[in-house]
């Protein structure tokens, strides 16, 4: 699952919807779908970002996170659809969403246009 | 002269083998790693990229169509995706034909998604797996955001960009879940074991391409590589008895929907070529020049079928400056571009070509007069 996570938010990182969209934020957001482990603790701060396995046999409740994802793999693939199908997945209570506004934020990440390639490369440089 | 074609003009005229206004160019897709390396050197205009992503024609790599578009390639491929489930004996992830899937995090931080080996290694673990019910099928969740992805690159804004959209094939199916050794090992002694198990997938597959056709594409490209680099991966001998009647029916199920057929197969595959014919596939992807004669190809089946990719993507546009670039894609031009059926393209997924070698070959291509 972090490989995954991890694969996911990159291209985000590399076009600059992440800075775009982030900030200077630091957001953290745990998935845990235990037919798919580890689990998976995205740190975002700012354009930066990390993620880190988790144990599922951990006490998952312990776990700080602005956000947290849980439930089947195959829901999570179903997100991919779009963010109307996404939201319709977690209405339907497929999977568990622990703070939906601040998910929420994560999940627009994927469908914004905000970007900022030019400001995100001066930071490179 | 040929009238000022749309993309999607010339690539059906190319597949057809009528005159085009200039010969298109095809992408097969770019991984992570040249997305990487796109972005640094060149990138991507920021109300050009803000519409792409407002389209939806942003996806993971090496699914970007809004690459393919920015470095106005005329067509580009999406592969279904089978289901994906988590192998606890391998700690990996495994699709639904049994293969083992890898997503991994390389040293310079740039992610990669490969298959990284087959899972069901003996015949015990395959009669398990379809206990289990498996092979279960396709993410089909996916197929309407395919469906509304080919016609927004179809609209005038992107030139009627065509999306080749397909899934993975027999033989890729079979030998990547269960290996080349117990496919060879069941050929020879078990080869009712074998044809059930093609059947049990065919079931599922052939599921999917009807599923596939209904979106209404005008192309469907299945990727199956039966070559490797001094020959076939199973005896011609065993590819005909086993492989070729199921890529048969595939041919057919898309061809009863008005729909032609692309095979994407790596390697050497001389020895069948004119099996592909006979199957009556409208083209044949990757034809990698170093590893298959072409121009002997092209004279004997050129007016069959259309030669799709054929441009080295290991060493040419790789090592090479773009002068030696534009020089042999000219060349290739010269021969395999006669009488339209070619769609030239890098040989397999973009991944660590220099950006401006692929920059110039889409160049070189569309500005060849025969």
């Amino acid at each position: 699952m972090p490989a995954i996570i991890y694969t996911a938010v990159w291209p985000l990182w590399i076009d600059g919807r992440l800075k775009s969209i982030m900030k200077n934020e630091r957001f953290r957001i745990l998935f845990t779908f235990k037919d798919f482990p580890p689990a998976a603790l995205l740190d975002i701060n700012g354009d930066n970002f990390k993620v880190e396995p988790i144990d599922v046999d951990e006490d998952i409740e312990t776990i700080e996170a602005d956000a947290s994802i849980s439930g089947e793999f195959k829901h999570l693939v179903e997100m991919m659809g779009g963010i109307g199908k996404s939201i319709r997945i977690i209405f339907s209570k497929k999977v568990k969403i622990k703070r939906w506004l601040k998910f929420y934020k994560f999940l627009k990440l994927f469908f914004s246009n905000k970007i900022d390639i030019e400001e995100h490369k001066k930071m490179e440089e | 002269m040929t009238h000022k074609m749309t993309k999607f003009e010339r690539v059906m005229a190319a597949l057809e083998h009528k005159p085009v206004d200039m010969i298109p160019a095809f992408l097969l897709g770019a991984d992570f790693e040249f997305f990487y390396k796109f972005m640094k050197e060149k990138g991507i205009p920021k109300n050009n990229y803000a519409k792409y992503i407002k389209d939806g024609i942003v996806d993971t790599p090496p699914l970007n169509h809004a690459l393919s578009i920015e470095m106005n390639f005329d067509c580009d491929w999406y592969s279904h995706i089978p289901q994906m489930h988590f192998d606890e004996e391998n700690q990996s992830i495994i699709d639904t034909w049994g293969s083992l899937q890898k997503a991994v995090v390389k040293d310079n931080g740039i992610p990669h998604l490969w298959y990284s080996g087959p899972a069901l290694t003996s015949k015990e673990k395959i009669i398990k797996w379809w206990e289990l019910g498996m092979p279960r099928g396709y993410v089909d969740i996916l197929l309407p955001l395919i469906k509304k992805r080919l016609k927004t690159l179809m609209k005038p804004k992107y030139d009627e960009f065509l999306m080749f959209i397909g899934l993975s094939g027999p033989f890729e199916c079979l030998s990547m879940s269960i290996g080349l050794a117990q496919v060879s090992k069941f050929c020879r002694k078990d080869s009712e074991f074998l044809k059930e198990i093609l059947n049990r997938n065919f079931e599922v597959q052939s599921k999917g391409l009807e599923k596939l056709c209904s979106l209404n594409p005008p192309v469907i490209m299945c990727g199956d590589d039966h070559g490797f680099a001094n020959g076939l991966q199973m005896p011609a001998k065993y590819w005909r008895e086993f492989i070729k009647p199921i890529l048969k029916q595939y041919v057919e199920i898309v061809h009863n929907h008005g729909i032609k057929f692309i095979l994407h197969s790596c390697g050497n595959i001389m020895e069948i070529f004119k099996d592909y014919v006979e199957l009556e596939m409208d083209g044949v992807d990757s034809l990698q020049p170093h590893l298959n004669d072409l121009s002997y190809l092209k004279q004997k089946y050129g007016d069959k079928i259309t030669f799709v990719g054929t441009i080295d993507d290991t060493h040419l546009l790789v090592e090479c400056n773009t002068e030696e670039v534009k020089r042999v894609v000219t060349e290739q031009l010269r021969i395999l571009g006669k009488n339209s059926g070619y769609i030239p393209g890098a040989t397999n997924f973009l991944l660590n070509q220099k950006v401006e070698n692929i920059i110039t070959m889409v160049e070189t291509i569309h500005s060849f007069k025969e």
